[in-house]
C-alpha cells in the first residue's frame, strides 16, 4: 500500500486547490495532442485535431480535459485507496477505449507542464515530487486491469 | 523522429530568449531532477549537497545547460557535435541513458515555470523535440566494443589516463564556445 507523508498529502491538495480544470483541463489535453501527435488516434470522434490551434479551440478537448481533471479528483479523494478507487476506469481504458498505457505516462506529464505554468516558483521540487509520486500511483492504478 | 526547419527555428528563438538565463535554468533543472528523482542521486555520491540551489548543483546546472546551448548550435549534426560528450558519458560516467529523458522532462518544466508565455505547445514539441535527438546523440558512442575504456573498473575519479581523456573532450567542447567551462 502507499504511504502519504503529511507534507506530501498537503502539497497535493495544495496543487488541487490551485487547479482551474477548465483551464488546465484544455491545455493538458491540447499539449498531449499536439506534443505526442499519436495520441489523435483515441480521439476520431472530436472532429478538427489538425493542428494546435484547432485543438485548443475544439470545444470537445474543452470537455475533456474536464472529465480527465474530475477522474483525477477522484484519485485525491480516494488517496489511500486509489487502486480500487479505479478498478473500473481501468477496465474502461483497457477492454473498451484500449488506450496503450504508455500514454498516461504522457499525459501526467503534459499535465505536469501545464501545473508548472500556472504555479511557477511556488511548484518547488518538493511539490513537485510529491505530484509526482501521486501521478505515478495514479498511472499505476490505470494499469492495473490490463491483461 | 527528426527535427523540421520549423522545429530548429522554434528551439533557436527559444533559447535566444532564455540564455541569459542558462545557468539558473541548469541549476533548476538538475535540483528538480534529483529531489523529483532521487535514484539519480547515485551518480552524484561524490558531492557534499546534493541540494537544490547547492554549491555543487549550480555549478554542475552551468555544464549541463553550457553544453545544451552548444548543442542548439551543433543542430544541424548532433551526432557529430556532441561525439566527445557521448564518449565520456559512455565510458566514463557510464551513466543509464534512460536517464537523458529524466533530466529533458525537469528541463521542459523549469522552462515552463520560468517562461509560461514563450513555452507554447509548439515551442514544447520542438523543445522536447530537440532534447530528444540530443539525448539520442549523447547514447550515439554507447555499446561500442572497439573502445578499451569500456574494461576499465575505474572509479570516479579515475586513473590519469580516464583525466587525460576526460580534458580531451573539455577541450573538443569548448574549441567551438568562448569562454569558460568548467567540469564538475
Amino acid at each position: 500500500m502507499v504511504q502519504w507523508k503529511a507534507e506530501e498529502r498537503a502539497a497535493i491538495q495544495a496543487v488541487f486547490a490551485k487547479l482551474d480544470y477548465e483551464s488546465v483541463g484544455r491545455e493538458t489535453l491540447t499539449r498531449l495532442l499536439v506534443v505526442y501527435p499519436w495520441t489523435r488516434r483515441y480521439f476520431g470522434g472530436f472532429g478538427n485535431l489538425f493542428n494546435s490551434e484547432a485543438i485548443m479551440a475544439n470545444p470537445k478537448v474543452a470537455a475533456h480535459g474536464i472529465v480527465v481533471l474530475q477522474g483525477l479528483e477522484m484519485a485525491l479523494k480516494n488517496m489511500d485507496d486509489i487502486k480500487n478507487t479505479y478498478a473500473s476506469l481501468s477496465e474502461l481504458h483497457s477492454e473498451k477505449l484500449q488506450v496503450d498505457p504508455g500514454n498516461f505516462q504522457l499525459l501526467g506529464d503534459c499535465l505536469t507542464v501545464v501545473i508548472a505554468t500556472r504555479m511557477r516558483t511556488e511548484f518547488t521540487p518538493d511539490i513537485q515530487a510529491a505530484w509526482q509520486k501521486f501521478l505515478a500511483v495514479v498511472v499505476s492504478a490505470l494499469r492495473k486491469q490490463y491483461n | 523522429m527528426s527535427l523540421s526547419d520549423k522545429d530548429k527555428a522554434a528551439v533557436k528563438a527559444l533559447w535566444a530568449k532564455i540564455s541569459p538565463k542558462a545557468d539558473d535554468i541548469g541549476a533548476e533543472a538538475l535540483g528538480r531532477m534529483l529531489t523529483v528523482y532521487p535514484q539519480t542521486k547515485t551518480y552524484f555520491a561524490h558531492w557534499a549537497d546534493l541540494s537544490p540551489g547547492s554549491g555543487p548543483v549550480k555549478k554542475h546546472g552551468k555544464v549541463i545547460m553550457g553544453a545544451v546551448g552548444d548543442a542548439v548550435s551543433k543542430i544541424d549534426d548532433l551526432v557529430g557535435g556532441l561525439a566527445a560528450l557521448s564518449e565520456l558519458h559512455a565510458f566514463k560516467l557510464r551513466v543509464d541513458p534512460a536517464n537523458f529523458k529524466i533530466l529533458t522532462h525537469n528541463i521542459l518544466v523549469t522552462l515552463a515555470v520560468n517562461f509560461p508565455a514563450d513555452f507554447t505547445a509548439e515551442v514544447h514539441v520542438a523543445v522536447d523535440k530537440f532534447l530528444a535527438a540530443l539525448s539520442a546523440a549523447l547514447a550515439d558512442k554507447y555499446r561500442l566494443t572497439h573502445h578499451s575504456g569500456a574494461s576499465r573498473a575505474s572509479a570516479n575519479r579515475g586513473t590519469s589516463n580516464d583525466k587525460a581523456k576526460v580534458s580531451d573532450a573539455i577541450n573538443k567542447i569548448s574549441n567551438n564556445r568562448k569562454g569558460f567551462f568548467f567540469m564538475f
